[in-house]
């Protein structure tokens, strides 16, 4: 439909036909990934959630899916069972959940109050239609040590045009495992389902457990009444074996729940309900989506530009003379420097010719490349003399080079106002690579060196210990950074712990592999003030698609050495490639400056690409901290602000016995602009690897400043995620 | 995780910083002055929920006093008053004259022949427009056509809508502008794409064929703005 409406466009405006074809290449670019176009007015369905933290009713789940992107944390407590879900609507189709469980009352397999993690996965088989349901299978825990496994195929249909005011939704499903045990009507592909056993390595796809054994029907409605509030009832298929019969958590008497939620504003959702016959229970509900940010973001508009006189009506004006004089270029850098500084953007080099310009700028203020690119040009229109016709602006990042934007400034006076105005310029810009260096170039003498520092607090959390599920440490951190010249680097930053219980933690490393990452609390215990990173780096292109990085020293709080990458990334491509070798040494527990004897060398070759769509992946095949080989797997979904979420997982030689809990390492990425936040321009994100559990196999180095990241966030996908904004 | 804790403490610290140097020197002509920033007025929306500023009362005085151009924006969205000033006027490949215009709080109107065709700095802003249809339709005759407007997401893409609109010849009307009658041709615009809609009216001095007055839409986040031309 969106192409078709393309061509309708391409019609009525012949005139902008180098725009349509530009839009229909685009569109079937969209095309396939059509199902994530969305619409500025589109206020889609927020489907509820159950106790689960997925779309559902009370305990059993529906067919809805949430909007694709969209955020669910839910927290539900009822029968002395808390369970804590962060779901992501990963496609349009399939969504992903990381839930943390804590069971009271346990009483059995040593412990006092269970705790666990676990992963979901659902997909959206069918779209609801004018007539049919909705469809989708789910696997519940399908990863864990599956104290929660169950799979279930449900059908949910929506019905708005009914006698009862509001929405109904009726919802029937089948569910096997955990959500079969109730009521079992057959055991349509198999009785032979594995059980679930407590302190099992877990972490293993437990494929030849899925839809085996008993399979139970479960039903019921949703009545959104209207905008606020909402009655639920249903018939569950779980029977809670294990916390009813096999352990005293709660006692169940009936298979019947009810509930009602209200919805207290736009993402907060509270619900509280009587379950099971005996049980109250309630659940919180919120759902956000990385496009719509806590603070929309803001940025104060330039003045319009100065279009030139013609060269008929003011011959002076387009005059070459000033192209001889040393001290008339000076004069223009050093007003492009001012006027770029307002902006937030830092002149690197200068190189002007009685016709052309090329800019070299650092952008320190916008998430978005376009915008720094955008302002850059109209500061070179307001500074620079009449005859300068062709911008060239380089982003610089770090001493690299990344891409080129080439624009004509007669084509930026024509198409301020245009009716397509970013489009349209584009269309007539060149976004090609940049050389390494620009030789004979005016520099800007203010930015080297450049001395840093920094002082404040820090907070350093541990996840997800049986007895403890968060423990934090805090203190005093202070950082540094000293450029003494283009590309150079030396940093480091002290921490000074003021209290926190990560040290606490009594469990000492039962790994079977060399303890590269399970020692945490013994570096967290002995090391009061500690020096957490201290290196040198250089980082250089070393060719117009090669980026080079070597860097000595501490490189986090485990490990130090000697650290060398190189990066093969085209501006326009989709693909990068990049090898990354170190020797390392495990550093001393006290923070200090010792080593302790275990070395090793570790590195990898790496693969990027973006899909389109959104879509990143990565392979990285190499060799880990322990000595192991292997492979790490990463998928992410990036969105055009800048939020990423992303999942890894890492399987290498290393067996699960000899892994241990989990069985092989795999996590959850997050990334957050933080203009999202304030609404202000602002370039820094906060990022977060989040794993269900630490062990040594599969353990990456943490090398400082890695090239990808900071080269592509100025090539062209980059800059043209937020092209729209290149007028602002 | 630790980064997300301590980003949080940034941005808790920024934010603080922000508050304390978010003050903007204020214009030195009366006007310029007195009103309520454009773009600010709906990021407080919320502080200022229930208590409406009081009016100005423009007066031929007050205006003889202002330099240059005067355009009075009222958005529908807080009802607040904001005077602006002309800071570039120019003609471009495209028919029609265009003015952009400064808020107190330097978010910016972008106006072709007195047609919405930008906003800048307010949020969810108008990119960019087509005005050629709706201009077309202002010689008395009405009219209407294809416009395509790109508004800007919230997540820093944009969406070029194709709206379909219909120009309706209201006929003459006298408005008072401050102390001044001005006999005006007055204009609607329906415009639809789906179930999308908005309405404009156009009210355009007989005499001069300049927009005197007009309600424009300016996007699904910030809504209708009333627009007069005061002076200039």
């Amino acid at each position: 439909m969106g192409t078709e409406r393309k061509l309708r466009d391409c019609a009525w405006w012949p005139g902008k036909a180098a725009l349509c074809v530009a839009a229909l290449g685009a569109g079937s670019a969209d095309q396939a990934a059509a199902e994530t176009a969305y619409s500025i007015f589109d206020t889609p369905d927020r489907p509820s959630l159950n106790f689960y933290g997925a779309p559902g009713l009370v305990d059993m789940p529906t067919a809805e899916a949430m909007p694709d992107g969209q955020f669910a944390i839910g927290v539900s407590h009822f029968g002395g069972m808390t369970r804590t879900t962060l779901s992501f609507q990963a496609t349009p189709r399939l969504s992903a959940s990381f839930r943390y469980v804590g069971i009271q009352d346990w009483n059995a397999n040593g412990f006092e109050t269970y705790r666990d993690r676990s992963f979901d996965l659902r997909y959206l088989l069918k779209k609801e239609d004018g007539f049919w349901p909705a469809v989708t299978v789910g696997l519940q825990d399908f990863a864990g040590t599956g104290i929660y496994a169950g799979e279930y195929v449900v059908a949910t249909k929506t019905f708005d045009n009914s006698p009862l005011p509001g929405t109904l939704k009726v919802t029937g499903g089948l569910g096997w495992g955990r959500l079969g045990s109730s009521n079992s009507i057959g055991t349509p592909f198999g009785s032979d389902r594995g059980s679930f056993t407590a302190g099992d390595t877990g972490g293993e796809l437990s494929f030849d457990q899925w839809f085996r054994g008993p399979v139970a029907p479960f039903a019921g409605v949703e009545w959104q009444v209207n905008d606020r509030w909402a009655l639920k009832a249903e018939y569950s298929s779980d029977a809670y074996v294990a916390e009813d019969s096999g352990r005293d958590v709660f006692t169940r008497k009936s298979q019947v729940n009810l509930g009602t939620e209200y919805q207290y504003s736009q993402g907060l959702r509270l619900g509280a309900y009587y379950l099971y016959g005996s049980e109250v229970g309630v659940n919180f509900q919120y759902q956000f989506h990385p496009r719509n940010p806590a603070t929309p973001l803001t940025v104060t508009p330039t003045l319009p530009l100065n279009v030139r006189p013609s060269r008929a009506a003011a011959p002076q004006a387009w005059d070459t003379g000033w192209a001889a004089s040393t001290q008339s270029q000076i004069s223009y850098r050093d007003d492009l420097k001012s006027v770029l500084s307002e902006s937030g953007l830092a002149l690197v080099a200068l190189q002007l010719s009685p016709a052309s310009g090329e800019l070299r700028l650092r952008n320190d203020r916008y998430q978005a490349p376009a915008v720094a690119v955008g302002r850059a040009a109209r500061a070179m229109a307001q500074v620079l003399p009449a005859s300068v016709e062709t911008f060239r602006i380089v982003l610089m990042e770090e001493n690299l080079a990344q891409s080129a934007v080439t624009v004509r400034r007669s084509d930026l006076e024509a198409l301020e106002f245009d009716p397509m105005a970013a489009d349209a310029l584009l269309a007539v810009s060149g976004i090609g690579e940049a050389a390494p260096r620009l030789p004979g170039a005016m520099t800007n003498a203010d930015l080297y060196p450049d001395f840093a520092w920094a002082i404040g607090p820090y907070v350093s959390p541990s996840y997800f210990d049986p007895t403890e599920p968060v423990r934090l440490d805090f203190g005093v951190e202070v950082a540094a950074s000293y450029r003494p010249a283009p590309g150079w680097t030396i940093a480091g930053s002290l921490q000074h712990r003021l209290g926190g219980n990560v040290g606490d933690d009594p469990r000492t490393s039962n790994s079977r592999l060399p303890k590269v990452r399970t020692n945490g609390s013994l570096y967290a215990n002995q090391g009061e003030t500690a020096l957490n990173t201290a290196y040198v780096s250089k980082r250089w292109k070393a060719g117009n698609d090669l980026y080079a990085r070597v860097s000595l020293g501490y490189f986090e709080r485990m490990f130090g050495g000697v650290s060398a990458e190189l990066l093969w990334k085209p501006v326009t491509s989709n693909l990068a490639l990049g090898v990354e070798a170190n020797y390392v040494k495990q550093r001393d527990f006290d923070g200090g400056l010792g080593f302790q004897d275990y070395s090793v060398a570790t590195g990898h070759v790496s693969a990027y690409y973006e899909f389109g769509g959104g879509y990143h992946g990565q392979l990285d095949v190499g060799r880990y901290l322990a000595g192991d080989l292997g492979a790490t797997v990463t998928i992410t979904r990036e969105f055009e602000n800048g939020w990423r979420v992303g999942g890894f997982a890492t399987l290498t030689d290393v067996s699960s016995e000899e892994f241990g809990e989990g069985s092989f390492d795999k996590g959850i990425n997050l990334t957050v602009p933080i203009n999202w936040f304030l609404g202000e321009p602002d370039k820094r994100s906060v990022s977060a690897t989040i794993r269900p559990i630490q062990r040594d196999g599969g353990a990456r180095l943490m090398a400082p400043g890695r090239l990808y990241e900071s080269v592509r966030s100025g090539h062209r996908n980059a800059l043209e995620d937020q092209w729209s904004r290149v007028w602002e | 995780m630790k980064h997300l804790a301590t980003g949080l403490l940034l941005i808790a610290s920024l934010g603080l910083s922000a508050c304390a140097t978010g003050g903007r020197e204020s214009q030195q002509s009366p006007l310029f002055s007195a009103g309520t920033a454009l773009a600010n007025s709906i990021r407080s929306r919320a502080a200022t929920d229930g208590a409406p500023k009081g009016r100005i009362e423009v007066t031929r005085e007050l205006l003889d006093k202002t330099p240059g151009a005067v355009l009075q924006v009222v958005p529908d969205n807080t009802g607040l008053q904001d005077f602006l000033q002309l800071v570039g006027r120019r003609n471009d490949p495209t028919p029609g004259t265009v003015e952009v215009w400064q808020s107190s709080d330097n978010a910016q109107i972008i106006l072709r022949e007195g047609v919405l065709v930008g906003t800048k700095g307010l949020t969810g802003d108008m990119r960019s427009a087509q005005a050629a249809t709706t201009i077309a339709g202002f010689d008395g005759q009405g009219g209407g056509g294809e416009r395509l407007i790109t508004l800007a997401r919230l997540d820093g893409t944009a969406q070029t809508v194709p709206f379909s609109c219909d120009v309706t010849q209201l006929g003459r009307e006298v408005i008072q502008i401050v102390d001044q009658r001005v006999t005006t041709h007055h204009l609607r615009e329906d415009c639809s794409f789906g179930a999308q809609r908005f309405t404009n009216e156009y009210w355009v001095e007989a005499v001069s064929g300049k927009m005197r007055r007009s309600r424009q839409w300016a996007g699904p986040y910030y809504g209708y703005m009333m627009i007069d031309r005061l002076k200039g």
